[in-house]
C-alpha cells in the first residue's frame, strides 16, 4: 500500500471518500505493514569460514531485498551463537548495504573465543539512514581472525548447538 | 510532528479543518516518522575506563537525544575488552541522568574468562513513557577492576569496531 504525505485540510472542505481511503485508510494500512524481511537459521548445516575478510555469510538467505516506501529508517537485526576452532579465534560480523559495509576492520560485532568449542551468543541491531523509494541489498557478512569459525545453523538434532538465530530487516 | 492524543469525537460536532490537521494530519505524520536519534563509534581510538561505578562512557559521545512522550527503544552494540581475567564489565543507561538499571549492576553484566576478554555486548531496552519534552540518553560503563576498553580504533586496525547507540521511540 503507497503512503501519501498527509494532507492538510481546509475550511470549508468536502469529505469524499476517495480522500478519507487515501489519507486514512491507505496509510493506516502503510503504518501497519512496513517493509521487512526475515531468515531463521535452521538450514541443517552450520555455517563455516575461514575467511580473515569479510564476506557473505550466505549469499542467498542471508541476503534481503526490499525497498523502503516513505520512511527513512531501518533496522537490521540478528542473533546467533557461534564457536571457534582456534583458543582466542576472533570472530567479526558486519553488513553490507548495497555492498558497501556498516563497519571497520573488525565490523560492528567482534568476538572473541577464549577456548576451542567454546560456544559465545552475538547479536546486534543496527538503524540505518535510507532514502525512501531506494532498493536495497543487505547482506550478513563475517571473517575470522585465524582457523574456523563456526555459526550454527539449526542442525535439526535436538542438542544444545542446535541453535535458530534469526537474522532480519524492519522498515520503521 | 508532535503527537496529540487522540480526540473523542462527538455527535453532531463540527469537523473542522484544524482538528483533522491536528488528529489526522500531524498525528499520521508522526506515525511515519518517529522521533529517532544514533550515534556511531567515531573510530578516534579506544576508550577506556578504570571507574568501579558507573559513570558515562564519554562527556559527549554514546549520547543521543530525543523528543518524545511515548515509549522510546534504546540499543547498544559493539565490542569491550576487560582487561583481566575474573573481572566484570557493567553496562546501563541514563535518561536524563537517572539510571534504569541497578547502581552497581546496571542492565548489563561481562565477566572475563581470560586476560584481555574481548567479546560483543548488546543490549534493547525499552524505557518510558517519558514525560514531554527532549530527553537525553547516555550509556554508562564501569569495571570491577583493571580497565575496561570500548573498542574504536581507527579504521583498517584490527580493533576498529563501528559500534553503535541509539534510541528511537516506539
Amino acid at each position: 500500500m503507497a503512503w501519501s504525505a498527509p494532507k492538510t485540510w481546509v475550511s470549508p472542505e468536502v469529505l469524499s471518500d476517495t480522500k478519507l481511503n487515501q489519507y486514512l485508510r491507505d496509510n493506516q494500512l502503510y503504518l501497519i505493514s512496513t517493509a521487512e524481511d526475515s531468515y531463521v537459521l535452521d538450514g541443517g548445516t552450520d555455517y563455516l569460514t575461514t575467511s580473515t575478510t569479510f564476506a557473505d555469510v550466505d549469499g542467498i538467505n542471508l541476503s534481503f531485498v526490499l525497498t523502503p516506501e516513505a520512511m527513512g529508517t531501518l533496522l537490521v537485526g540478528f542473533h546467533g551463537v557461534v564457536s571457534h576452532n582456534t583458543a582466542n579465534g576472533r570472530i567479526y560480523f558486519d553488513i553490507t548495504v548495497n555492498g558497501v559495509v556498516q563497519g571497520g576492520q573488525s565490523g560492528i560485532v567482534q568476538d572473541r573465543r577464549a577456548a576451542i568449542a567454546e560456544r559465545g551468543a552475538v547479536n546486534f541491531t543496527r538503524m540505518l539512514s535510507v532514502t525512501p523509494g531506494v532498493e536495497y541489498t543487505i547482506n550478513l557478512q563475517w571473517r575470522t581472525s585465524v582457523g574456523t569459525a563456526t555459526l550454527y545453523n539449526g542442525d535439526a538434532a535436538v542438542a544444545a548447538d542446535d541453535v535458530e538465530g534469526q537474522f532480519w530487516v524492519k522498515e520503521i | 510532528m508532535v503527537w496529540t492524543a487522540p480526540k473523542t469525537w462527538a455527535v453532531d460536532e463540527v469537523l473542522t479543518a484544524a482538528d483533522m490537521n491536528t488528529y489526522l494530519r500531524d498525528n499520521t505524520e508522526h506515525l511515519f516518522d518517529r522521533p529517532s536519534d544514533s550515534y556511531e563509534n567515531d573510530l578516534s581510538g579506544n576508550i577506556s575506563t578504570t571507574s568501579t561505578v558507573l559513570v558515562a562512557v564519554d562527556a559527549t559521545r554514546y549520547q543521543v537525544s530525543i523528543d518524545s512522550s511515548n515509549h522510546v527503544l534504546v540499543h547498544f552494540h559493539g565490542t569491550v575488552q576487560i582487561g583481566a581475567i575474573n573481572n566484570e564489565a557493567n553496562f546501563d543507561i541514563a535518561v536524563d541522568g537517572v539510571l534504569q538499571g541497578d547502581s552497581v549492576g546496571g542492565i548489563l553484566n561481562a565477566r572475563a574468562t581470560v586476560n584481555n576478554y574481548r567479546t560483543p555486548v548488546s543490549f534493547s531496552r525499552l524505557v518510558g513513557p517519558l514525560s514531554p519534552g527532549t530527553h537525553v540518553i547516555t550509556l554508562y560503563w564501569s569495571v570491577s577492576a583493571g580497565t575496561l576498553t570500548m573498542l574504536n580504533q581507527a579504521a583498517g586496525a584490527t580493533q576498529s569496531v563501528v559500534g553503535q547507540f541509539w534510541a528511537h521511540e516506539v
